[in-house]
């Protein structure tokens, strides 16, 4: 080995190292880790330079706002940039900007949670426990505190705190679509939203066959039999892959699905226990032997099939949401098809019964990594306010919306014009801290056959909030349990709705419930109950 | 005889029709997309639509690619394809040329270390945190530094180039050249198609990537033309309570919008591949068969 080689080989070694150097120097800012631990509550960010002109014009304590970084993790959430009428009024009246990420998919949180890299403010729903694994004082702040040490009038109701108080007796966030039902009783014009079953059939074919009454169950079965004989060609009834139980099992009182807790006299039982279940499935099976619905419809592979079938003109009854007729009919006239659709009524039965158990959905949390707690509390108690409570979710007064005396806005947009909504930051921002109520008052456009719906699920539906506090703790035997039983439903009731004989469905039924009771479902009925009465406890 | 060629006709008349037959079933989902996506949505909702658009409209692709986004992204995805596949070559080849001398001391100490992180690996945390540790995090560096050195393909350069005659070597070793020189001037060029290979896979992999752009970058100008796509796909798979009863205002569907945005991303790598595929076999089988 000659030295000359050697000082070769160093100088290459050199220029590697080097390059490598550059390639992680170049771009932005590198390696700030974000932990600016800075004493919280001081008000403007860093080093900017406060001008001699103080209090010239400035809106609040400082003058330049401070931004904050907000996680989303919702991937389909339909805005990212703090843009637009709604955010600058925000940003106007609170000195928060904000800077946000969406996530792109569901193990990016738990990625940041695992390695401590988190931003500001997270907004998230309880998808995957992450409400759970958020509310911990090593990660976020605890709402309670930050208010008793900088927003004393944050005043939030009683009840809203408790379905939101973690087990340390701390609550981390306040989820939104969530309304106590004195809130509910208050405002009758606040409806439901989208998340309810409603079902819609073709206008033209039901006065072609005479109108016949739709009133009850056996009206609408004896309808899918008419369309059967008169229009052969036609699938009587279409279901959306994700909506196919709800309209039905609601007129059974199936209250909440198989996956879900009800209660009868003071205690809660796991949904397959449920005596009218059968009588469902036996309905739903009569329905596929008489030819109604089709066996692929348990298999469809997305969720636009449906909407091609109906659409495309080859089905009748198309279930879906409650805004399933009037969204069909914006295809058809978009399409310049020559027929419409109209809503079947919400109850055909006088066992039709929703239990809204809902506790909300998703919510804000404050990490400890926040560079400005006080103002990040004082960021959501402006988003409690009501004035920005309607600003976010209606938007700006008189521009975007007034107020009819009758106690709903009267909205100069249509909220089913998610281009216009997207664009100005309508009802978005609104969901980091908001309220069942008022997201209802903004479905609430008269006239349109999704409010009529709407209407009709609200008078039928009773709050039991406590069932939705029943949470089985990840990674629990339990929730272990829970999730195998789930997982075996989901197989085996496709047997029962596509049983060839009473027989057959009545074996494949009973199989179903032993197979939960050997997994453990009364184990987990007696958790669920042990939870519940520690809830209801709380709650009174 | 002419029995024989008969037979033989047949033989190859029925394997022409069976590789005939595996070729549609291969290739009509592209098809299928592609016209797709050059349909109207809502005309697509109807159905029916088998061999070509019934309603034919750019709208999918304007709507797409209205944003500027676009271009930035896709200016970043050339370039760490570009840079990425590169330096993954180069430096997977300086490696593999070390590894191949069987006299290199502690080689098969090397070599251990290889083969046990080609099969375990830290998992997503463990190596979100190094990439934090060693600052690589919100950089370019994050696309193009992390998959210089890659495992599989250093394995197959190690034996592609102990295949190269010693002789070779030898000789120019006698003429003075150093071991960079012999490497440079020599081993590369013979092993074109080893490199022609690697550039695939490696160009490939770097423009299908779209997890770091996800995970390990906040910049919005480091997005890639990947992780728009996703974001894309993720925007239109938006539940429909969240939505309220949202309607699209114009021809595209979402189903419309995620064939785009398949179509948008398979293509250059369709347009690249058969140009390279002849060395793609030859690369992979060399160095595998002893002569």
């Amino acid at each position: 080995m000659k030295a000359g080689d050697k000082n070769k080989k160093f100088a290459w070694l050199l220029i590697v190292l080097m390059v490598l150097v550059l390639m992680t120097a170049c771009s932005g800012q590198s390696g700030d880790d974000g932990k600016s631990n800075e004493a919280a509550g001081t008000g403007s960010a860093g080093s900017q330079e406060t001008t001699a002109a103080e209090g010239a014009g400035g809106a609040g304590d400082s003058s330049e706002p401070v931004e904050l970084t907000l996680f989303i993790n919702h991937p389909w959430y339909p805005i990212k940039e703090w843009t637009g009428p709604i955010a600058d009024k925000i940003t106007e009246k609170t000195g928060v900007k904000l800077k946000v990420t969406v996530a792109a998919d569901d193990k990016q949180l738990p990625t940041m949670i695992a390695s401590g890299e988190l931003p500001d403010l997270i907004f998230t729903d309880n998808t995957g426990n992450n409400i759970d694994r958020l509310s911990d004082p090593n990660i976020s702040y605890p709402l309670n505190e930050l208010i008793q040490k900088y927003a004393p009038d944050f005043k939030i109701d009683p009840i809203r705190i408790t379905v939101n108080t973690a087990d340390d007796g701390n609550f981390y966030t306040i989820r939104d679509a969530f309304s106590t039902k004195e809130e509910w009783d208050a405002n009758k014009y606040a409806l439901g939203n989208d998340g309810n079953p409603g079902i819609a059939i073709r206008e033209d074919l039901v006065q072609e066959m005479g109108n016949p009454p739709l009133k009850t169950l056996d009206d609408l079965v004896n309808l899918l039999g008419m369309v059967k004989e008169k229009y052969p060609d036609m699938v009587p009834l279409v279901m959306d892959k994700n909506w196919i139980e709800p309209y039905f099992m609601t007129q059974f009182g199936v209250e909440g699905g198989l996956g879900s807790w009800y209660e009868t006299d003071g205690k809660v039982h796991y949904g397959l226990n449920n005596p009218k279940l059968l009588d469902y499935f036996k309905f739903m099976n009569n329905l596929y032997r008489k030819g109604y619905i089709l066996a692929e419809n348990f298999a469809f592979a997305n969720d636009q099939i449906d909407d091609e079938y109906t659409v495309g003109g080859k089905a009748f009854m198309h279930s879906h949401t409650v805004s399933v007729g009037d969204r069909n009919n914006i295809a058809a006239e978009q399409k310049g098809l020559p027929y419409k659709f109209k809503m079947i009524p919400e109850v055909l039965s006088k066992d039709a019964k929703v239990v809204s158990t809902g506790i909300g959905w998703s919510g804000t949390f404050i990490t400890k990594n926040n560079k400005n707690p006080e103002k990040s509390i004082k960021f959501l108690q402006y988003l409690a306010s009501p004035e920005g409570l309607k600003l976010t979710m209606f938007g700006i007064e008189g521009e975007h919306w007034t107020w009819n005396e009758e106690g709903y806005p009267n909205l100069k947009y249509r909220p089913a014009d998610s281009d216009f909504v997207n664009k100005n930051g309508i009802k978005w921002w609104g969901l980091l801290y908001t309220d069942a109520v008022t997201e209802g008052l903004w479905n609430y456009v008269p006239g349109t056959q999704t409010t009529q719906a709407l209407v009709e699920i609200k008078n039928i539906t009773e709050f039991k909030p406590t069932i939705g506090l029943i949470q089985l703790k990840a990674d629990s035997k339990e929730q272990i349990m829970k999730t195998k039983i789930d997982e075996m439903v989901k197989n085996q009731k496709v047997k029962i709705y596509l049983a060839k004989s009473d027989a057959e469905l009545m074996k494949a039924y009973e199989d179903m419930i032993n197979t939960a009771k050997k997994i453990g479902m009364d184990k987990v009925d007696e958790y669920a109950n042990q939870v519940y009465a520690q809830k209801k406890s709380l709650l009174q | 005889m002419a029995r024989a060629r008969q037979k033989d006709l047949l033989f190859d008349a029925f394997i022409y029709t069976i590789l005939f037959c595996i070729m549609l079933v291969m290739l009509y989902p592209f098809f299928y997309v592609l016209i797709i996506s050059f349909n109207k949505g809502t005309d697509s909702m109807l159905g029916d639509i088998y061999l070509w658009s019934r309603s034919f409209t750019l709208e999918n692709y304007a709507m797409f690619l209205s944003d500027p986004k676009w271009y930035k992204a896709l200016v970043v995805t050339v370039m760490r394809t570009v840079i990425g596949t590169f330096l993954g070559v180069t430096f997977t080849c300086l490696v593999a040329y070390g590894l191949s001398h069987r006299d290199l001391l502690f080689g098969k100490v090397y070599f251990s270390v290889v083969i046990f992180a080609m099969y375990f690996s830290g998992g997503l945390i463990p190596y979100y945190v190094v990439l934090r540790s060693i600052g690589l995090l919100n950089t370019f560096g994050v696309y193009v530094v992390p998959s210089m050195l890659s495992t599989f393909f250093l394995l197959i350069a190690v034996s592609f180039f102990r295949e190269i005659p010693a002789e070779l070597k030898e000789s120019a070793v006698i003429d003075g050249a150093s071991e960079f020189k012999i490497f440079w001037s020599i081993v590369l060029p013979v092993s074109l198609p080893l490199l022609a290979t690697m550039s695939l896979f490696l160009g490939v992999g770097q423009w299908n990537s779209w997890l770091d752009s996800a995970y390990f970058v906040q910049e919005d100008w480091l997005r890639t033309l990947t992780f728009r796509m996703i974001e894309i796909i993720n925007k239109s798979n938006i539940p429909r309570e969240a939505l309220g009863a949202g309607a699209t205002t114009s021809g595209v569907t979402n189903y419309s919008l995620q064939v785009t945005s398949m179509v948008v991303s398979v293509a250059p790598i369709v347009c690249v591949y058969p140009f390279l595929q002849k060395y793609f076999v030859q690369g992979i089988m060399l160095g595998s068969v002893k002569g």
